[in-house]
Order: structure tokens, then sequence, then C-alpha cells
């Protein structure tokens, strides 16, 4: 008895952990909506917000022969809501719904251009507060109205939230997260984000329908959770790797006037430093890598180890411009999306102190910045001639 | 010349045997003197009483000239007959023996009975073990005679500092057991300890050895084994060489081992038959069963139910699929097939042989598929509790098994209320109940808890024979170098 009576104390002991804080309430899981993309936009009002939500409704995924209706309609449900702030809106919604919200599995929170432009302060102060919420979140922007990116089809997955999802996991393009925004915002630096584009393109898969198609165009540069320009692709694609989160990109450069080569880099890398020349940091962004040719135009040139120079020199010419278009961008508007201010943070803490509170403008005007880069061509794909027969 | 004409003692024994219609009363004349003797058909070895005992008597008190007195101390002095005799005067006594399997014969001139023991009780073939198989290694397994099953042990361990002391217990069933060890391997105080308690067991009868292990039990209430039942000859003979005593029973197979520990309970001998890489492998993939047997559906009930988040979101999406119209909560779902799961087990092993066939197949369809479809329990439950209900049967001695299953219910009760703390809570309650029990002064997690780093060569994994110098500490001995090296 007293035994029983200790297991008892014991097990008691943990009830205050229990408690009912969101997380921990039981709630049958079948009995939850799992949010698994957001969707926010500026409302048709001044000064409101439009949310919507994209859940997967489990009766429509195929998961074996359950018992039940098998609707034929999407797999997804989306609600949208409008109000003052992204809490309202949420709440809104949670009215009419007859599920509990869960944010645990939001992966992916789109943002339309006219909302960015506005700011994010509001949805980014949402997303730290709600607990249930990922730092992993990954966050995008689409042009024009948010709800249309969600409009695509999702040929090979089920839900268009994981065609989103997978686009940033295959780090094509720089897969910001939630983390990464508010460690920018903190060091009063900016950040860019993934700028999607949303259109109409005909499928195979349909029967040649026009069909909603979304795919990355570029990023958008943001500075205080304002977005302040964006970028085309090629000059995105060096943000990316500067910053290290690119995998496996293509270039293609071409010399003279027809010699044309394609390198599929296997490896990218880069490193950023900064040095004190005369009282103002002056950086260096060094990008190397190596790659494979996979296609060269074979006219008149034979695979010598001079063609090989030509284009590892091309192709770094190529790299450094784009870096140096994409850095002059970012030091237009004053966003330091690659957050260079971290580096002197970190080498010259007293330099930071005093630069710190007007570090935009300070970046945007008295900071140089250069490029270096390095690389190189690993295999040719076929076999190097040194004499050309 | 011994006193004569206490002729009552036939008397007396025949009283004592009355309405016992299957005792033989065989008259016989010896040497011009009447003489009875009586025994129990069923019980005796008859062709040895015929040809060993009655037909040398009656030639050789045919043959001879002598006087009856000299007769019958050539008799008493061992000269006449190979079989080994006692002589009792008592009929009280005399009537024991008897009934178990005795010949006595009472000369109508002499006060003492001569008591023959030429016992003889039916008994199987030694068989391979039925419980504790193995692919690899010695097959036989104990029966149920004693004799038997004790040469089966001398044939393993040729040794004279192995010794047998012999108890009787049950003031009916007059059971004889053996406390079996090693004499200087094992700790001593074990011995005396185990010695002082089957001395003072008292009852009617004892069958099974689990009798004699919940008269011995330490005061301790714990669902968890304390004694290790083997019925292989070379487990027990493993276990002694290990310092560890064990205690036989006539007419059962079971041998109970002590002391144990939950770590000597996860292992069979198999593993010491394989290659220690593969045999290191299976042991580590049985505690990883075990754990599953313990905590897997209290697990999947409170993550479902608390902690969703936790869950990858592919595999979310198709646990969320398939729970969709099942009208029970997760917790009542695991109940109800874990429930269904243990009747099938007790079914399966309590069912007559010709009939059991079909309650696995309606077992497999109610467990199975049926339910399913029908929306009742969700596919990942299935799935869930089928894992478990095999997990459990992984831990080679069933008596532990028995233990987890038992203890999976109240911790998937605390998983469905409370959540992942639920069963974290009851989880550390087994922790510190197991950590406090003591097996006969060995605590029974060691060697983990005490550390005794020592002895992990031979507890998660197994390292070569080769490497294992000493003898396990947990039952320790002074003489505890196993192997030494010969150069």
């Amino acid at each position: 008895m007293r035994s029983l009576f200790i297991c008892l104390m014991f097990i008691l002991t943990f009830s205050p952990l229990m408690g009912c804080s969101q997380n921990q309430t039981k709630v049958e899981i079948n009995q939850q909506a799992f949010v698994f993309a957001l969707y926010v936009n500026k409302g048709k009002q001044e000064g409101s917000t439009e949310v919507t939500i994209s859940t997967p409704l489990p009766n429509r995924l195929t998961s074996g022969q359950q018992a039940g209706g098998h609707g034929n309609g999407a797999p997804y449900a989306m609600v949208t809501r409008e109000a003052s702030t992204v809490q309202d809106a949420l709440k809104l919604i949670q009215r009419d719904l007859t599920r509990r919200f869960d944010f645990s599995h939001t992966r992916i929170v789109v943002v339309g251009r006219s909302y960015a432009e506005a700011g994010l302060e509001d949805l980014m102060d949402w997303l730290q507060r709600e607990p249930t919420t990922n730092l992993n979140t990954y966050l995008m922007v689409a042009p024009g109205d948010a709800k249309k990116v969600a409009e695509l089809t999702p040929i090979y997955e089920q839900m268009p939230s994981e065609v989103l999802i997978r686009i940033a996991e295959q780090h094509n393009m720089i897969p910001t997260n939630l983390r990464d925004c508010l460690y920018a915002e903190s060091g009063n630096q900016g950040y860019a984000l993934t700028y999607l584009t949303a259109g109409l393109k005909p499928m195979v898969a349909e029967q040649e329908k026009l069909e909603p198609w979304t795919g990355v165009q570029g990023t958008a540069f943001f500075q205080n959770h304002k977005m302040r320009t964006t970028l085309p692709l090629k000059e995105s694609l060096t943000i990316s790797w500067a910053v290290n989160e690119i995998k496996t990109p293509l270039y293609t450069v071409s010399w003279n006037e027809n010699g044309k080569a394609s390198v599929y880099l296997i490896s990218t890398k880069s490193s950023r430093s900064v040095r004190m020349v005369s009282g103002h940091p002056v950086f260096t962004i060094k990008l190397s890598g190596s790659g494979d040719v996979v296609y060269k135009r074979n006219h008149n040139q034979y695979d010598t180890p001079e063609v090989k120079e030509i284009i590892e020199r091309e192709l770094n010419n190529q790299v450094a411009e784009d870096l140096r278009k994409a850095l002059h961008a970012s030091q237009r508007v004053g966003a330091d999306v690659v957050q260079l201010g971290m580096l002197v943070d970190w080498n010259y803490p007293d330099h930071w102190e005093k630069v710190r509170a007007n570090w935009p403008e300070y970046y945007k005007n008295e900071v140089e910045i250069e490029v270096v880069t390095d690389i190189r061509i690993r295999n040719f794909g076929t076999i190097l001639r040194t004499k050309p027969e | 010349m011994k006193p004569k004409m206490q002729y009552d003692l036939l008397a007396l024994v025949k009283q004592r045997l009355e309405k016992c219609e299957d005792v033989v009363y065989q008259a016989l004349r010896i040497h011009g003197s009447a003489c009875t003797m009586i025994y129990i058909e069923s019980i005796v070895d008859n062709r040895m009483l015929q040809e060993n005992i009655i037909s040398p008597l009656i030639k050789k008190s045919a043959a001879v000239e002598e006087h009856f007195d000299s007769f019958i101390d050539r008799l008493d002095r061992g000269d006449m007959l190979s079989v080994p005799f006692e002589l009792s005067s008592s009929a009280d006594y005399v009537a024991n023996m008897i009934v178990s399997g005795n010949a006595a014969m009472i000369v109508e001139s002499l006060s003492e009975s001569y008591l023959f023991d030429i016992v003889q009780y039916q008994k199987r073939a030694v068989s391979e073990s039925q419980n504790e198989q193995v692919v690899n290694g010695p097959q036989e397994a104990f029966i149920e005679d004693i004799n038997t099953n004790l040469s089966l042990l001398r044939h393993k361990i040729k040794h004279t500092d192995l010794k047998t002391i012999r108890y009787q217990i049950g003031d009916y069933s007059k059971t004889t057991v053996y406390m079996v060890y090693i004499d200087g391997l094992c700790k001593p105080g074990i011995v005396s300890q185990l010695d002082q308690k089957l001395s003072s067991i008292s009852i009617d009868g004892a069958f099974g050895v689990s009798t004699l292990s919940e008269q011995m039990k330490e005061a301790v209430v714990s669902p968890f084994p304390q004694f290790q039942y083997t019925e292989r000859p070379d487990s027990v003979a493993a276990s002694l060489l290990e310092g560890r005593v064990g205690i036989m029973q006539d007419g059962t197979p079971s041998t109970l081992l002590v002391p144990v520990t939950l770590f000597s309970l996860l292992q069979s001998s198999e593993d010491y038959y394989h290659s220690f890489f593969s045999s290191s492998w299976i042991r580590l993939i049985r505690f990883l069963f075990a754990v599953i047997s313990l905590l897997l559906p209290s697990l999947y009930v409170a993550i479902t139910t608390f902690q969703p988040s936790i869950i990858p979101t592919d595999l979310l999406i198709t646990i969320t699929a398939s729970r969709e119209n099942i009208p029970f909560t997760a917790l009542m779902e695991a109940l109800i097939m874990e429930l269904t799961f243990e009747g099938l087990r007790e079914a399966g092993t309590r069912i007559p042989k010709p009939v059991g066939q079909t309650i696995s197949i309606i077992g497999a369809i109610v467990i199975g598929q049926a339910a399913v479809d029908a929306g009742i329990v969700s596919n990942p439950m299935v799935i869930v509790v089928s894992i478990t209900g095999i997990a459990s049967y992984i831990i080679p001695h069933f008596e532990l098994g028995l233990t987890f299953r038992l203890l999976r219910f109240p911790i998937l009760i605390l998983g469905g209320t409370l959540g992942l703390i639920g069963v974290f809570a009851a989880a550390f309650l087994v922790y510190g109940h197991v950590a406090s029990l003591k097996s006969f002064n060995t605590p029974y997690l060691q060697p983990v808890a005490p550390l005794v780093l020592s002895e992990w060569k031979d507890t998660l994994i197994r390292v070569p024979s080769m490497r294992m110098k000493n003898r396990p500490k947990s039952y320790a001995s002074n003489n505890n170098i196993r192997r030494r090296d010969r150069s």
C-alpha cells in the first residue's frame, strides 16, 4: 500500500509539467488540422492582413484502403480570412473550423509582394511568439498574391506546400528559414528570401491544359523586415553561393563567336573575411568550387588544356561579375543580405558597436567588398588531347 | 541371536496399507520360515525383484544345509544378495518406504523388515528442449526424473567439487529436491541461506518448481522474476561454473537458478555457441526488442495524442490518414488491440491441438485486416501491436517476457493520459524498482548498477571466451580466475 502511495506521489510530481499549454493538451491526431503552409497577403482594407492556411485532408490522402469516404477532390483545404493582424485572422479561421490548428508541421510561409513591401514585423512577431511554430520554417516571397502560388498543380507531390518545401530543400536557391531571418534582424542586417514566380504552363500530365505553375525567379532582399528589391536568377545564385546555401549549380559560358560550354559544379564553397583599411572594413568574398564540363559546342576547337583554361577563365569572370552585380544591388538598397556585419561583430567588436545602429546606411556608403573566385574544372568529360591532330 | 516372534509387524504394516489395493503381498518360504514380500508392482523394478532378490533367496535356502540363524547372518552381512537393503522394525517407516517404491520383506520369525530400494517410476526418454531451443549446441533437456537429470548434469561436470545436497519437501508428496553447486565457486552465504530456506519449507506437496521459488522468494513484492528457470543441462552447468546455485526438483524438468540479474535473464545459452560477432549482435537486438516490448505502444499513443510535432511530416500524413474515421481514441484502440492479443496468446497456449489452427486463423483475422477494414482500428496500430507482440517473445526467458507484457498495460494507460511525461515517469518507476531489487544479495541490475565494468564483456555484447579470463563477480567467490594462460 505504501509503495503504491509512493508511486502515485511520484507521478503526481509531474502534474505541473503536464499543464495545459497548447502542445501538452491531449488531442487525438484525427481531431487536429496540421497547418502545412501559411500564405500571408495584404488585406483589401487598409492596414488589414489576409491569412490563408493550407491543411491536408487526411480522408482524401491515399493511404491504404481505410474505411470511410474517398473524395476525388484535392487532398488539401485552404481557408482564408482577413483581419487586422495575423493572430486575429487565424482566430477567425479557427472559429469556423471543426478541427484544432497545429502549427508544429508548418514548414513554409509565403508572403505576397505587397505585404512584404509593407513589412513583415507583424508576421515575424507572431511566428516568434507562437510556441508550436518551428524555427526552420522556410519563408518565400510571391509576386502579387501569395495564394496564387498555392494554386500550382502539384504534379509529383500531393500538396502545393510539399512542392514549395522541396524547392527549398533542394538548395536550388537560398533556402532562408525563420531562424536566419531572426539572426539577421537581431544584428540589424538584411536577408534574402526566395522570390517565386506564378504563372500558367501547359502540362503534359494534364492533357496539355494550361495549369498554374510555380517556380523560382530570383531572390528578394529584405532589410528591417521590409522588402527592398528583387534580384534576377543569375545574380541570386551567387548570393546563395556566398552564404553557402547552394548545391550543384550549372553555368554555361561562351567565348569568341561560337565557343560555348556548360559546367556542372560538383562542389561549391564560399568564405568571407574582413580586414580594416584606414578605419573602414574591407570585405573579401571568395567563391570557390570545382565542376565537370558536361557540354561543349564541338565546332572548331579540340578538347585541349588551353580550352579548359578558357572555360575556367570565362566561368570565373561570369561568376565574379554576377556576384558584383548582386552585391551592388544589395548595397544600393542597404540590405546586407550576406550578413557581412556579423564578420565585423566577430572580428572588430569595438568598431561594430559604433556602426551597428546605422549599419544599413554604413553598408550602403562606406563598405568596400572585394570579390575573388576560384573555380576549377575537375573533369573534362572526355580525353584531353594535348596535341590536336 | 535375534529376538523372535514379533510377527505382528506384518499386521501393523498391513493395517497402514489398508485399502491400498495395488499393494502386492507375495508369500515366500525361506529356509522353512514363512515370509512375505510387500511391494507396489507399478513402482518397483519387477525384473530386479524377481531375478536379484526372490530367486537367489529361494535357491540358496533350498541348497544350503546350514542353520537358519547363520543363513540370516549371511543375509544381513550382505553376502547373499547384490541388492543393497536396510532394516527397520518400525511399521510406519516400512509402510512409507513401500509407497515410495521399496520392496519390504518381513520374515515371520524376525522383528525387523528388510527394505530393498528397487524403485522404478515411469519416465519418458530424454528429448530435445521444447522451450529453450538452440540451433547450435546441445539439444537435450531435463525430464521429470531427478536421477536422469543428475546424470545429465554429472555428464557435464566431472569434479568432486560438484556438491549435491538432498532435501525432501512436501508432507504428502515427499518430493526429492537437490541443491547443486560447485564448492569454492559460489558465495558460501548463498548455500547456507538456501539450505535454511529449503529445510524450513513446509507444504503439502511441490509439483512445479515455482512452488519452491515462491516459498523461497525474498520479501519484495515484484513482478520481476527472481529465479531463473531452465530445462537445459548446459545452462545449469554453465551457471554453476559462474558460481550460481541450482535447485533441481524431482518431477519437473525445470531447474531453478539463483541468483539472477536482469541481464542473465536476457541471455540465451545459444549466445555462447555462436561466434561472438553474431551473438553480440543478436544480444543487442534482444535488448532493443525488450525495450520495444515494454514501451512501444505507450510511446506511440503518447506521441500521436500529445506530441504530434515530433513525428516527421510525411509519416504524420500517413498516420493521420489511417486514424481518420477511427471511432476510438488512440488509447482505447491500443488497449483493445493489446487485450485481444493477450487473449489470443493465452488461448493459443491452452487450446487443444486439433482446434488450434482454427483459432489462429480467426485470431489473425480479428487482429489483422478485418479490424482495419471495418474501421475499428488503424493500420499503424496493428503494426505497433504486432511488433510489440513479437518483441515480447524475443526475450529468452519466458518469465521476464510475461513481466514486460504485464507492465506494458500500466505504462500504456499512463502514456495515454499523461503523454510522454507519463511514459517517462513510468519508465523511471520501473527502473527504480528494478534497481532496488536484489536476488540473494546480488543487485538485480549488476553489472550496470552498481557498475562493474569488467563484466560488461558479457552483458550487452559477448567478447570471445579468450578474453573472459575472470569469472563474473556478480555471483562472486574468491576463486575468480577462469582461464590461466599456458605458456
